[in-house]
Order: structure tokens, then C-alpha cells, then sequence
């Protein structure tokens, strides 16, 4: 496509955003097929409530990794995010329902501060978004370490477990709402929001919000704590559906929720995307997951495909935007 | 008058300290020295020749790796795929290795080779496409691992134990693993300062377009630091292989965030064109002695330290930016 | 060598940039190349370094014509440019820098430092260099970073040095270094182009002179046959289009609504002081890189200043960040509207309704109907031709780009403006609605400081006119009094009183 004046007149940045996001649904719906036609025993409601069930996790993260990559960030640390705030979950409840409600917060508290940390060390320190976050990943893992000294003790309170068995206008999880709730109200907070546009500037061009009276630093901070929060209540959500405690739980969502949100549409440059493709874009990455689990080669097919995905999406953009 | 003579004296010292750390790695090693004292203090212990002589055997494949991660770093770039590219080195050589001197010899070669593709590959992604380096690089870290799981199948294949002896020697301070280390340093050190490669790669990180208005292919500069990384990350993929005589998918998984830990520490500036070697010898030194020191701690003072390794190293490199930012910040 | 330019033609997206060029360059001879900002100079030079292709015409060196279509062509001929700008790497040494890219290599694969500092300390000393070849690149001073990169072109067989601006950052002890190495060049046969904006200077260290207008070649002269007025009303001097509004005067209250005093930033400007009143139009002028744009950044808090104050009404207010400075009623139009002005990906809609979303948002969200209203309003009132409001707008052209530079601020009523290059890259017909628009803006009682290189538009627009040079205001002048040639002569360096300004 040649890029000259003309062309671009015709060319509408919201229908640009737009053919992504649906570019990824109609590959979503692609896949979808592909995996009936594979198992086609697995063509029914119930599974299909189950891949949503399976994205919600990823999903809820996935919006705060949007933010991030909207302002030109990435966000390295919110797997063991949700790591350590399901093992302190767990650890902290004790079996008792009267903890839940504290025990949450605290939770929802600790991603909150580790992602108003990393905002604080990206806009006051100055110190790159890969590195502060992989920095904070890291210590979040010590952490972890420090508190269940390899083996993460606690019980879980019948009425949280039972959150993860309720279900919502008949047979949508409590998570799969969850997410598709905070996914529409983030959606409404970017496009319809001063805070959404100021986020969305400052990832497109930093100096012009600047110049525009937008603190760049307040918004930046708000960013990440954000996504920290979510990912906190992403840890809260899935542990409600499980059973067990499990140290590797966050392991695969740092990248997971990368892969979601840049072939969801949104670019590493700033300024472009949004959760829409990302819903999208989750869906398809779990997809992909349990594919690969049926054909018995998650751990590697996962990482391959995702890292030639969004390498092929990255690059193709790189050259077509100049 | 005389305080005043005296504070201008402590100013112009202390700018003239400045001036020096800048280009050399003074500051690092004098922290590194003074790190040393309360060690003394807390953990005598640690001064033990057998201690002493872990620690630099220890510090030995951070070190080659820190290495190359710093070609990459002064070029104006980062590799943050080493961490999976040792642990693929690791899994191709068990599984291909088997008792005969050919097998070891040309298995070894094989992965030098092997890994100075994977750095080709990096630089060649790079220079055809205008992305950030960390997307690249955190891209291909992921295929590489996915590489690495999906040949992991058996546990662990086979190194045959000559092939350990070898790597693993070691006589009082004197170890392989760590002379190996000073070989690779020395080399690298006659390669940044005594050769043509060496300036162009300051000049890559420290004003590109100079090289371009010269006549030099900045590209060409840079797959040459991705090309020395992957060669220092499949020499720790061996090192490691050899000293655990299996391979595994998760050797790797540290290496990256603490080979940029080093570096940075080092006082190698993240945008390119200033650091030394030195540097990042003393870096690596730091961050892999704390593993030691932590471990010390645990056992004579019957507390749970080790696990506070992880914490703490992510705290230093935070630290460093912060310190070293000063420096620039002018 | 002899450098002929032979009715040179060069065209940028249709635009004549240069036309017909015809100036022949000796060897042994020192060759000012004069003009205003935007008058080719830059361009010239370039196709002379084969940085860019020429049009039409020919270079013809030595008597044969030769074809210069890269930078390693124009070294191949002997050719070297020192730009403007920083060419080293700081965190390298002097000898480090001179010879990246021709290091002398042992049999062993290794540098020859010694080989290297005798061949470099041997050129330096042929051509009256003084340096350090051991000192770190950034450790230097500005003259002598520009002394290394004359060394770096002196190391090149070299015939013909192009040397752009170099006095540019430099006090007079440093000219003096530069103009020793420049007569030793001389002696020694190399023809130099010597591109300045420091008159004075010219009529030092110079053979002759070419004077370059509007990208036409007016003339050359020998400098002993011409003098500093001679030159000046070569570089001016225009038919005014008639794209300017009429002054009013009536316009201009009393009232003053920014008062500056000895503002200094300890760097690049110092004791500026001045009132701008209301309804007035005040324009900045002089040459570039004269402190203007530090100074009219800081009036907005993106630039720090040290000493002085500011007052507006009559009150101290404290302008240390954008914020503020809007808070007050203070906005800016930057230079850069690529990476500054507008985010170019970004729709058009985005960008006009940006800056002022607050007035139309209840509880922080946006009221899409209102916001809609004023984008169309804007787009409207101010004749922004474009497809769609959603259309990225990088689309647009410069014209209609720099209307909604200003208009995107209008909503929010603000008291002063500052705009830096109001009609950079706009064509002539926007240009006149732009003046149009800032006339009608001050007319409602707002004040503007425009910082413009354009001379027209500085003296036709400005109701009162500051011409910076070196960080200080040199003059100001009455609008209606003001010509291109007393703009000028302030602006390199002699104010109204007779005195040339060297401080």
C-alpha cells in the first residue's frame, strides 16, 4: 500500500484501529474453526464458556498491559504479580470467610504499590520501563520466595470458594464477568475519559501532551499502578477457581498478556490500540494454548508461535508506518 | 581561609574523580573493595581460600556472559535473549555429546557456532526491520526457549565426565572455569581497545550517525556485538553443561536480567557508548558474590537469607541507574 | 582545487530551493557564503558534499566536470564539510575521533596509536592546531570540538573545506585559534567556503564574498571592493507581497500584560527584559541560535531560566512548568509541530479537542456532543481543508496543520501567546489567513511573542520588534519604522547607537 497524500486523506486513524481489531476477531473465528474441525466433539456451548472461563485471567491482566503499551511501556513484572498475591491470599486466609474481605484488599493493595513503585522508578528515576519492571520482577520473586520458603502453606475459605463456583446469568463464570466487565469499563475510560486521551497522548507524542498541560509523571504513575491492580485482581479471581496453591501461576503471563495486547492491535510506538483488540487478541492466545494442549506441545509451541507472532506483527508495522 | 582552601581542594577532587570514573571503572572496584569491610565483619569466613576460590568459580560464567551482554550494551543496544540461549546450548550439547574426543570437540564447536548464529540472527532482525532492540531480542529469547523446551525431552542427556574434569578443575585460587574467564576478558579487552571493531562500537553507541556520515555500516557494527553475545552465552551454555554433566532448559533463566545487572553496575550507561570491560568484571564479581555472602550469612547465622538473593539484586540495579544517571545527567 | 557551480538547480517536492547557482571557488582563497536563513546556503553546501543530488547544472573541479553523488565521492575529490552540528563521539578520545574510519592498522590486527598520534600531531602542527590528543571528546569545549573536526578534515587529503558556522558557539580567543588555522590553510593552496552570519568576521579572514538570496545567487565580490552595508542590502531587500494585513496601532492598549526583567539563563540569553502590552504583536528576530527559542521556552517552563522575573498584570507568577504557565493564561507554539506540535498519528479530532477537554467534561468524562462542536467550530472558523475529522493528521498539509496548532488553544481564551515559527512550512495562501487569524486575535485584547527567521514576516507583522544576538536583545524597533536592512544590521551585532555588540 503506497502511502502517498491522497491515500492517506482516505484514511481514517479509528477505521486504521478498527480493521485490526477486527482483523484479530475474524482470525479468532478462524481458529475457532480450525480447532472444530479437529475436535469437533468440542463444538458446543460449554466449551466454548470454558475458553472464556480459561481467558478471563489473562484477560483482566491483559488490559492493564494494554495501558502500559499504550503510553510506549511495557510492563515485565505483573506474572509474579499474580504469583505473589495468590500465595498471600492463600496464605493469610486460613480457612476463615471472615478474612476474605482484608485479605483481598491486602492483595489488591500489594499489586497496587508494586505498580505505583514502578511508575515511580520509570517517571522520578528516570530508569527505563524494561528495566524497573524487570527489576520489580525480580524482587517480586524474592519475595515470594521469602514468604513461602518453597512451600506456600494456607487454605482457602468455603466462600471464596464458592465465588469461583457461581455462576452469572446462568453459565457465565464470576471471572469470565469480571473481565468482561473491567474490559468495557476500561474500554469507556479510554475512549471517553480526559485521563483515557491524556493516557493515549502521552504515548503518541510525550513533549505535545507536555506542552498541553497534561503531568506526563501523574499519568504515567497511574498507568502502572493500574495494571498492577489488576493483575492483583486477576490473582484474586483465579484463585477462587482453584483448588490448590500454585507457585508457577503467574509464570506465563507476563508474556502471555504481551502477545495478547500487541497482535490485539496496539503498538509498542504509543498512542495506538486499545482493550477492544485485546479481548480479541486474549481470546486468541488461549486459543492457541489449548490447541497446543490437545496436540500434547503446549510449553514450547506456546512460546514459539507467540514470539514469531508478535515479531511478524511488530515488524510488518515497523516498515509499513514510515 | 584554610577550610576554604581545603573545600576548594575536596571540590576539585572530587570532579577530578568524576572525570577519571567516567572513563574507567575506578568507582565500581573501590565499592566493590568497600563492599568488602563489613563482609569481613560479618562473615570472616568468607575469606577462606576454598570460599574465595567458589566465588570466582562461581562469578566465571556471569562473567563471559556479562562479557558479551557488554558489547551489546555499548553498541547501543541490549540482548535480553542470552538467558535462553545458554539454556539451548546446554540441551543441544547433552543430547549430541557422546564419549568420543571428536564427539566432545566437535560438539563444542558446534555449539560456539551455533551461538554466533543465534547473535546473527538477532543483528540481522535488526537491521532489516527499524524496532527497538529489547522487542527483538525479548522475541527471539522467547523463541529460543521455546527451542529449548520443545528438545528437552529426555531428562537431561549425557556429558561424559573427562568433559566435566576438564572445565571444572581447580587448584587452591586457581580454577579453570575462572581462568577461562581472564582469557575471554583479555581477549574481549584487546578487541574493544586495540582494534577497529572496538572504536566502531563506541561510536554505534554513542553517535551512530557519525559511523553513517564516515562510510561505515552501522548495521554491520551491530550484528558484530549480537554475534560476540551469542558466542559468550553458548560458552556458558557449555561451562554449564559441563558442570552439571546434563542440560537443562532453566540453566539460562537468571542470566539475562544479572548479565545487564552487571553490565549496568559496571557502569556501562544503558544508552550506549560509555562503560568499560572492567567494569563489568567488577560488576559481575558484585552480583554473583552475593549468592556467597547470602549463603554464609544463612549458615552461621542460622537465618533464611538466601532468599533474599533475588530481592536485593533487583534493588541494585535500580540502585546503579539511579547512581549512574547522576553521572550524565551533567 | 577550483570549484565551479555551474547554473546549479535544486527543487524540494516541487519547490525551487536553488536556482541557477553560478560561483567559482579558488584554491588558496577563503569564500564567504552569505544569506539569510532559508536562503540555500545549508542546501548548497550539501550538494557540494554529495549529501544531496543537484537538479540541474554541473560541478566542474579542476576543468573537468565531475559527478558527485555521495559523501564518499565528495572525500574521493578531496571534498570535507564541517557541519554545524556535533559530530563526535563524546565518549571517545580526540585521536579516538580524528580517525575513525582511517585507523592505521599493525601487522598484528592491532591500532598503532604511535603511528596514529605521529600522523595526526604532524597535521596538526602544518596547520597551526593546537589539541590535545588525548582528552575524552566530551571534556571538550565547544571551540574545541570544532577544532577536532577541522583536524578530522585536515587528516583527509583534503582540497576544498567547507566549514558551516563555525564560529557559531565560539568567543573571540577561540576565533582567533580558528582564523590562525584558517590563514595556514590558506597558505597551504586549500580553497575554504566559509558560511557566517557574523559579518565582521567575513571582512577578517575573507577573500571574497557570494551572496545568496531566496536559493538565487545575487553575486560575488571581492571583499576589498565592498563593505558591511554593501553586503547587507544584497541579502534583503524584497518586494513586499501584498499577504499582510494592515497595521493598527490603535489596536495596542497600554495596559502591559507581561513584563520580563533581566531574565538569564546563565547560558544561552541574559538580562532580557521587556513589556508586552495588549493587543500588541512582538516580534523576536536575529539569527538563528542567538538564545531566542531558550528564551521564549522559558517563558512556558520548558526552559529554566536563573536570574530575573516575570510579571503579568503586574503580579510575580511563577512560570517554572507548562502547567502553569496555561494556568495563566500562557501558551506555546512550538517550532517542531512533528515532535512537538501535533501527535501525527493521531486523528484530527484528537488533536484539535486535546489541550482543552476539561471545559467540556463533567466528572472527567467527555461530552461527545460538545466536543464535537467545538472541533467543528474550529475546524470551520478556521478554513481547515481535510477529509475527515478521524483522519490521522499527518494527512494534512503544513498550512492546515498550523491552523489547528493555534486553533486547538483557542477554547481556552488564552491572554498571550507564544508561537515560535508561525508559518513554517505553510504555503503562501494560509499564510495570509494565519496573519489574518493573529491580527484578529489581538484585537480581542490577547498579546503574542512570535520568535520568526522569516524577515517579511518579522517586519510586516511585528507592531514592535526584538532583534537578539548573543543572548542579549540588541534592539527593538517600531514596527512601522522597521526595514529588512535595519533588522539585519541589528542582527549581526551593531545596534541603532553605532556599537558593535561583541560581548
Amino acid at each position: 500500500m503506497i502511502f502517498n497524500k491522497s491515500n492517506l486523506k482516505k484514511f481514517n486513524v479509528k477505521s486504521f484501529h478498527f480493521k485490526g481489531v477486527v482483523g484479530i476477531s475474524i482470525g479468532f473465528v478462524l481458529l475457532q474453526i480450525l480447532s472444530y474441525i479437529i475436535s469437533p466433539a468440542s463444538a458446543n456451548f460449554a466449551d466454548f464458556a470454558n475458553l472464556l472461563k480459561q481467558s478471563a485471567g489473562l484477560g483482566l491482566l491483559a488490559i492493564g498491559q494494554t495501558y502500559v503499551i499504550i503510553t510506549g511501556g511495557i510492563d515485565l513484572c505483573l506474572g509474579s504479580i499474580v504469583t505473589l498475591v495468590h500465595v498471600v491470599t492463600i496464605g493469610l486466609m486460613d480457612g476463615k470467610a471472615g478474612n476474605i474481605i482484608p485479605v483481598c484488599m491486602l492483595g489488591l493493595l500489594i499489586g497496587a504499590v508494586a505498580g505505583f513503585l514502578n511508575g515511580l522508578g520509570i517517571t522520578k528515576a528516570k530508569i527505563a520501563p524494561f528495566v524497573m519492571t524487570l527489576c520489580t520482577d525480580f524482587i517480586l520473586r524474592g519475595l515470594i520466595m521469602v514468604y513461602t520458603k518453597g512451600q506456600p502453606k494456607g487454605t482457602l475459605a468455603e466462600a471464596f470458594r464458592n465465588v469461583g463456583r457461581e455462576r452469572v446469568f446462568g453459565s457465565i463464570s464470576v471471572s469470565v464477568f469480571v473481565w468482561l466487565f473491567c474490559s468495557c469499563l476500561f474500554i469507556f475510560i479510554l475512549y471517553k475519559t480526559v485521563f483515557g486521551k491524556h493516557v493515549r497522548m502521552v504515548g503518541a507524542n510525550m513533549e505535545c501532551a507536555r506542552f498541553s498541560g497534561v503531568n506526563n509523571d501523574r499519568v504515567l504513575i497511574s498507568v502502572y499502578t493500574i495494571a498492577g491492580f489488576l493483575a492483583a485482581l486477576a490473582a484474586i479471581i483465579l484463585t477462587t477457581e482453584m483448588s490448590a496453591t500454585s507457585l508457577n501461576l503467574g509464570a506465563d503471563y507476563s508474556m502471555d498478556s504481551i502477545s495478547a495486547v500487541v497482535i490485539g492491535g496496539t503498538m509498542f510506538s504509543g498512542g495506538i490500540g486499545g482493550v477492544e483488540g485485546t479481548i480479541a487478541g486474549t481470546l486468541v492466545i488461549r486459543l492457541i494454548t489449548s490447541l497446543l494442549q490437545k496436540a500434547n506441545v503446549v510449553n514450547w509451541g506456546k512460546l514459539i508461535i507467540q514470539s514469531v507472532l508478535i515479531l511478524g506483527v511488530v515488524a510488518s508495522n515497523s516498515r509499513r508506518k514510515k | 581561609m584554610t577550610i576554604f582552601k581545603s573545600f576548594n581542594f575536596f571540590a576539585f577532587l572530587s570532579k577530578k574523580f568524576e572525570q577519571i570514573s567516567k572513563k574507567s571503572s575506578i568507582t565500581i572496584w573501590i565499592l566493590l573493595l568497600i563492599f568488602l569491610i563489613p563482609v569481613a565483619f560479618i562473615v570472616p569466613e568468607f575469606f577462606r581460600l576454598r570460599n574465595l576460590n567458589n566465588v570466582l568459580i562461581q562469578m566465571a560464567p556471569l562473567g563471559m556472559v556479562s562479557i558479551g551482554q557488554t558489547f551489546v550494551i555499548l553498541g547501543g543496544g541490549i540482548d535480553m535473549s542470552v538467558g535462553s540461549q545458554i539454556s539451548l546450548v546446554s540441551i543441544v550439547a547433552s543430547t549430541l555429546m557422546t564419549d568420543s574426543l571428536i564427539s566432545m570437540i566437535g560438539v563444542t564447536a558446534l555449539c560456539l557456532i551455533m551461538g554466533a548464529f543465534f547473535g546473527y540472527i538477532n543483528g540481522l532482525i535488526l537491521k532489516v526491520f527499524p524496532i527497538p532492540p529489547l522487542i527483538a531480542t525479548l522475541c527471539t529469547g522467547y523463541f529460543f526457549q521455546g527451542v529449548a523446551y520443545a528438545l528437552h525431552q529426555t531428562s537431561g542427556g549425557y556429558i561424559p565426565k573427562i568433559y566435566k574434569d576438564v572445565f571444572t578443575a581447580s587448584w587452591g585460587l586457581i580454577s579453570v572455569p575462572f581462568f577461562l574467564f581472564l582469557l575471554l576478558f583479555i581477549f574481549a579487552y584487546v578487541l574493544l581497545s586495540k582494534k577497529k571493531l572496538g572504536r566502531y562500537v563506541y561510536a554505534l553507541g554513542g553517535n551512530a550517525e557519525v559511523l553513517d556520515n564516515i562510510g561505515v555500516k552501522s548495521p554491520e557494527i551491530k550484528i558484530k556485538t549480537y554475534v560476540i553475545s551469542g558466542l559468550t552465552s553458548a560458552l556458558v551454555g557449555l561451562y554449564l553443561v559441563a558442570k552439571l554433566r546434563s542440560g537443562s532448559s532453566h540453566y539460562g533463566d537468571d542470566y539475562t536480567l544479572l548479565s545487564i545487572t552487571a553490565v549496568i553496575v559496571g557502569g556501562t550507561s544503558m544508552a550506549g557508548g560509555i562503560g568499560t570491560l572492567s567494569g563489568t568484571f567488577a560488576g559481575a564479581i558484585l552480583v554473583s558474590m552475593l549468592t556467597n555472602v547470602l549463603n554464609n550469612v544463612a549458615f552461621r547465622y542460622n537465618l533464611q537469607s538466601a532468599y533474599y538473593k533475588d530481592i536485593i539484586t533487583g534493588l541494585i540495579l535500580i540502585i546503579a541507574m539511579i547512581f549512574y544517571r547522576k553521572r550524565t545527567k551533567k | 582545487m577550483r570549484l565551479e557551480l555551474k547554473d546549479i538547480i535544486k527543487k524540494f517536492y516541487g519547490v525551487t530551493v536553488l536556482n541557477q547557482i553560478n560561483i567559482e571557488f579558488n584554491p588558496g582563497e577563503v569564500h564567504a557564503l552569505v544569506g539569510e536563513n532559508g536562503a540555500g546556503k545549508s542546501t548548497l553546501i550539501k550538494i557540494i558534499g554529495g549529501i544531496y543530488s543537484l537538479d540541474n547544472g554541473k560541478i566542474i573541479i579542476n576543468g573537468k566536470e565531475t559527478k558527485i553523488s555521495s559523501a564518499s565521492d565528495a572525500s574521493k575529490q578531496k571534498i570535507s564539510i564541517v557541519f554545524q552540528e556535533y559530530n563526535l563521539v563524546k565518549g571517545m578520545t580526540v585521536i579516538d575521533n580524528v580517525m575513525l574510519g582511517k585507523e592505521i592498522i599493525k601487522n598484528n590486527g592491532n591500532i598503532d596509536y604511535i603511528a596514529e598520534k605521529k600522523f595526526v600531531s604532524k597535521i596538526a602542527g602544518q596547520n597551526n592546531i593546537n589539541i590535545d590528543l588525548d582528552k575524552y571528546a566530551e571534556d571538550l569545549s565547544s571551540a574545541e570540538a570544532k577544532i577536532v573536526e577541522i583536524l578530522r578534515a585536515c587528516t583527509n587529503e583534503m582540497e576544498l573545506l567547507i566549514l558551516d558556522e563555525p564560529t557559531a558557539a565560539l568567543d573571540d580567543e577561540d576565533v582567533e585559534s580558528l582564523f590562525n588555522i584558517i590563514s595556514k590553510l590558506k597558505k597551504r593552496g586549500i580553497s575554504v567556503i566559509y558560511i557566517t552570519h557574523r559579518l565582521e568576521e567575513i571582512f577578517r579572514i575573507c577573500d571574497k564574498a557570494s551572496v545568496l538570496k531566496d536559493g538565487n545567487f545575487v553575486g560575488t565580490w571581492n571583499i576589498k571592493e565592498i563593505d558591511r552595508d554593501f553586503l547587507i542590502k544584497a541579502m534583503v531587500g524584497r518586494e513586499m507581497e501584498k499577504i499582510f494585513p494592515t497595521r493598527n496601532s490603535e489596536l495596542i492598549s497600554d495596559k502591559v500584560i507581561l513584563s520580563v526583567n533581566e531574565l538569564g539563563d546563565g547560558k544561552n540569553f541574559n538580562k532580557i527584559s521587556f513589556e508586552l502590552h495588549e493587543g500588541e504583536i512582538f516580534g523576536i528576530g536575529g539569527m538563528a541560535g542567538q538564545g531566542q527559542r531558550e528564551f521564549l521556552r522559558s517563558l512556558f517552563g520548558i526552559h529554566k531560566f536563573k536570574e530575573g522575573s516575570i510579571q503579568m498584570n503586574g503580579k510575580d507568577i511563577d512560570l517554572s512548568s507548562p502547567i502553569k504557565a496555561i494556568k495563566n493564561g500562557i501558551v506555546f507554539l512550538s517550532d517542531d509541530r512533528r515532535n512537538e506540535g501535533l501527535a501525527q498519528e493521531q486523528s484530527v479530532g484528537f488533536n484539535i479537542a486535546f489541550p482543552t477537554l476539561r471545559n467540556r467534561s463533567n466528572f472527567g468524562i467527555v461530552n461527545k456532543k460538545e466536543n464535537e462542536k467545538v472541533i467543528n467550530n474550529i475546524i470551520s472558523q478556521l478554513n481547515v481543508k481535510l477529509n475527515s475529522i478521524s483522519q490521522p493528521i499527518k494527512g494534512l498539509s503544513g498550512g492546515n496543520q498550523q491552523r489547528i496548532v493555534i486553533g486547538k488553544w483557542l477554547p481556552m481564551h488564552p491572554k498571550i501567546i507564544l508561537f515560535h515559527e508561525p508559518t513554517l512550512g505553510v504555503d503562501v495562501g494560509a499564510k495570509m489567513e494565519i496573519y489574518e487569524l493573529l491580527k484578529l486575535l489581538v484585537a480581542k485584547g490577547l498579546g503574542i511573542v512570535i520568535v520568526t527567521s522569516d524577515m517579511l514576516e518579522l517586519v510586516n507583522l511585528s507592531d514592535r520588534i526584538g532583534v537578539f544576538y548573543e543572548g542579549k536583545i540588541i534592539d527593538i524597533f517600531e514596527g512601522k519604522k522597521a526595514t529588512e536592512e535595519k533588522i539585519m544590521i541589528a542582527a549581526t551585532g551593531k545596534s541603532q547607537r553605532g556599537e558593535y555588540d561583541n560581548i
